[in-house]
C-alpha cells in the first residue's frame, strides 16, 4: 500500500511529539505488514533528529521559520523529507562523539537507522532525504 | 515529561514518564540539575515508562552524569525499554552508563561502590 503526507511545522520542539504520532499513524494506516514496529520506531528517532537538526541548526530557533516534513511510503520503502531554509551542510561529516561529549549525535544516529540520506541544496534552503527500505 | 523523584536515603531514584527529548529536556534539567546543586549526586534514572529518547536527551543525560560525577556522584539507568535500549546501544552509551535491570539493582549498586 502507498501513503504519502506532508506537513509544515513551525521551527518550535512542541511538534516532536506530534511528528511521532504522524509517524505512528501513518503505520497504521499502510498496516503493520508493511511498517513494523522496528521500521517505525527507526524512523520516528531518525525523523525527528532530522527535524531538530532543523529547528537547532538550519533554523538557529527561529520559530517562525518552516520547516516541510514528507513522509511516504511506496513500493516497501519508506521516504521522509526535511526541508528548510538553513544553507545546509557543507561537508556533512558523520563522526562518533566522544562518550562525554553532549552534542553531536544526530547524524550518527540518522546514519546507523536509515539505509540512505542525502542532503539537497534548494535555492532558498535545505533538504535531507532519508530512506529504509523494509 | 513527568518526573517523580524518590529519595531512598542518599540516593535519588527519578521516575521518568514520556518521551526525553528537545522539548523536555529544559523540564528535566531543572529537576536533575537543582538536585545536584543541592548535594544529591546519587541518581538512578527510572526509565521503565520512557517512550523515546533523542539525542537532546542522550545529552542532558551525560550533562547530568558529569555534574554528578565531578562531585564524586554517579548517575545510573534502570529499567530501559527496548526503544531507549536501542538508542543507547547505537551511540554506546550502554558503556559508559551503568546500566541496570531495575531500580533496586541501581541502588543496591550505589551501596555496593559508595
Amino acid at each position: 500500500m502507498s501513503f504519502s503526507v506532508k506537513i509544515t511545522i513551525q521551527s518550535d520542539t512542541r511538534y516532536i511529539t506530534p511528528l511521532r504520532q504522524l509517524v505512528s499513524a501513518v503505520a497504521k494506516v499502510v498496516g503493520r505488514k508493511c511498517f513494523p514496529r522496528r521500521v517505525e520506531r527507526s524512523c520516528t528517532l531518525a525523523l525527528i533528529e532530522a527535524v531538530d537538526n532543523a529547528i537547532f541548526h538550519a533554523h538557529h530557533h527561529r520559530r517562525k521559520l518552516p520547516i516541510d516534513v514528507t513522509l511516504s511510503v511506496k513500493k516497501g520503502i519508506v521516504t521522509m523529507k526535511v526541508a528548510d531554509k538553513g544553507p545546509g551542510m557543507n561537508h556533512p561529516v558523520v563522526h562518533f562523539a566522544k562518550p562525554l561529549s553532549t552534542k553531536g549525535r544526530g547524524l550518527y544516529i540518522i546514519s546507523k537507522l536509515m539505509d540512505g540520506v542525502k542532503s539537497q541544496k534548494r535555492e532558498n534552503g535545505h533538504t535531507v532525504i532519508l530512506r529504509y527500505t523494509i | 515529561m513527568r518526573i517523580d523523584v524518590e529519595q531512598q536515603g542518599d540516593i535519588s531514584i527519578l521516575h521518568c514518564g514520556g518521551s526525553l527529548d528537545a522539548d523536555s529536556v529544559t523540564g528535566f534539567k531543572k529537576v536533575a540539575y537543582d538536585l545536584v546543586e543541592k548535594g544529591s549526586v546519587r541518581i538512578v534514572i527510572d526509565c521503565s515508562h520512557m517512550t523515546f529518547v533523542d539525542s537532546m536527551g542522550l545529552g542532558v543525560l551525560i550533562s547530568l552524569l558529569r555534574r554528578a560525577r565531578s562531585r564524586q556522584g554517579d548517575v545510573k539507568v534502570a529499567s530501559l525499554t527496548d526503544d531507549v535500549r536501542t538508542v543507547f546501544e547505537i551511540t554506546r552509551l550502554h558503556r559508559l552508563f551503568d546500566v541496570c535491570a531495575d531500580t533496586q539493582t541501581a541502588c543496591r549498586q550505589f551501596t555496593r561502590n559508595p
